[in-house]
């Protein structure tokens, strides 16, 4: 469908709008928003080199932990 | 992280209590750069207690790529104490079998030491140059990554299941690498090839895991360790680097690294 018209989407110039649209975005953002959001933590433990992130604080008690260690150079975001 | 790619979602979804320990940038964060090895092995040791008193159970430890060996060292520091196993993923373990650039070991050792103590030094690897260095792994596939992404940009849709991780993997989930780190990185890898030999070095004394207690029992469905064990890609138990001795010394912080080929005592004796 068609956001500005209200008709079906398709054709050449529908794409380029589109394209055009997305590209400005990735060029003002940095990317495009996909309306994610990341999974809900609470930080329970921080000292100057570190915080420990709890992932779901609100589960049930008694699940197996697990801790996650990321390399170095990425940062948490590459596990949550 | 897209919740369809994200470790911790996924594991939540299979009944587990996931945590992370973040150290968030260091280029931003007081000191940030001048952090060692140590730093980062304390601050593992560190919420593996927290997480013991605050669920009364021994966590495993999952890393992935470098993390992996950071789960190790930790592991061996502790003598496998309050752990209950090791997972690592694509973490490297035998530079000898994986030659990395078709590069042999008994070659690369003194490359790295060169670049450790002649140009690494403590400076630090700023977080555009990991982006960059990932990318020139394939630097053919990284172009037709960005290719797609031009030609497909009218089709958003299309996009939006991968775009977290392009952006992440473009730039937004790299940060810089502290010198010190690095240099402890390179020295811990490559000095008598520890991962597959056994044991580690911590502040000139050996380290290994025998004579560590067993680990308990829990049903993960991830591979339970009598001791903390290596199991990754291609890596699968790697009984050697768990035999020799186990000797923790009278200091209480963790003392890593050095200058490759530099002073102290020569290890290689050890197991």
């Amino acid at each position: 469908m068609c956001r500005y018209c209200g008709g079906v989407a398709s054709g050449p110039f529908h794409d380029l709008g589109e394209w055009a649209r997305n590209a400005l975005e990735v060029a003002r953002f940095g990317g495009l928003d996909t309306g994610e959001e990341s999974s809900p933590y609470e930080i329970t433990q921080q000292s100057p080199t570190h915080r420990l992130r709890r992932y779901f604080p609100d589960s049930d008690p008694g699940r197996v932990a697990v801790i996650l260690i990321p390399p170095m150079m990425l940062s948490r975001r590459s596990s949550t | 992280m897209s919740p369809a790619v994200s470790a911790v979602a996924g594991l939540h979804r299979c009944g587990v209590d996931p945590w992370v320990v973040d150290s968030g940038e260091p280029a931003h964060e007081e000191g940030g750069l001048q952090r060692g090895l140590q730093d980062h092995l304390d601050a593992i040791s560190e919420s593996i207690d927290h997480v013991r008193a605050d669920t009364g159970r021994r966590p495993y430890l999952v890393g992935y790529s470098q993390g992996g060996m950071f789960a190790y060292e930790v592991a061996v520091f502790r003598g496998n104490e309050g752990i209950a196993g090791i997972v690592t993923l694509g973490s490297p373990v035998d530079l000898k079998a994986m030659k990395p650039a078709g590069i042999p070991f008994e070659a690369l050792v003194p490359a790295v030491e060169f670049l450790s103590n002649q140009v690494v030094g403590t400076r630090s690897l700023p977080s555009w140059a990991s982006s960059t260095g990932f990318e020139l792994l394939d630097p053919a596939g990284s172009l037709r990554k960005r290719v797609d992404f031009v030609l497909k940009l009218h089709d958003r849709d299309a996009l939006a299941s991968h775009e977290k991780r392009r952006r992440f993997l473009n730039g937004e989930g790299w940060v810089a690498w502290p010198g010190p780190s690095l240099l402890d990185m390179m020295v811990g890898l490559t000095r008598h090839n520890r991962f597959m030999t056994g044991g580690y070095e911590i502040d000139g004394h050996l380290y290994t895991l025998r004579g560590s207690e067993p680990a308990g029992a829990h049903g993960l469905g991830i591979r339970r360790c009598d001791r903390p064990s290596v199991v990754g890609e291609g890596v699968g138990t790697r009984g050697a680097a768990l035999r020799g001795r186990r000797v923790r010394p009278a200091g209480g912080s963790l003392r890593v690294g050095g200058r490759i080929g530099g002073g102290g005592r020569d290890l290689a004796g050890g197991r």
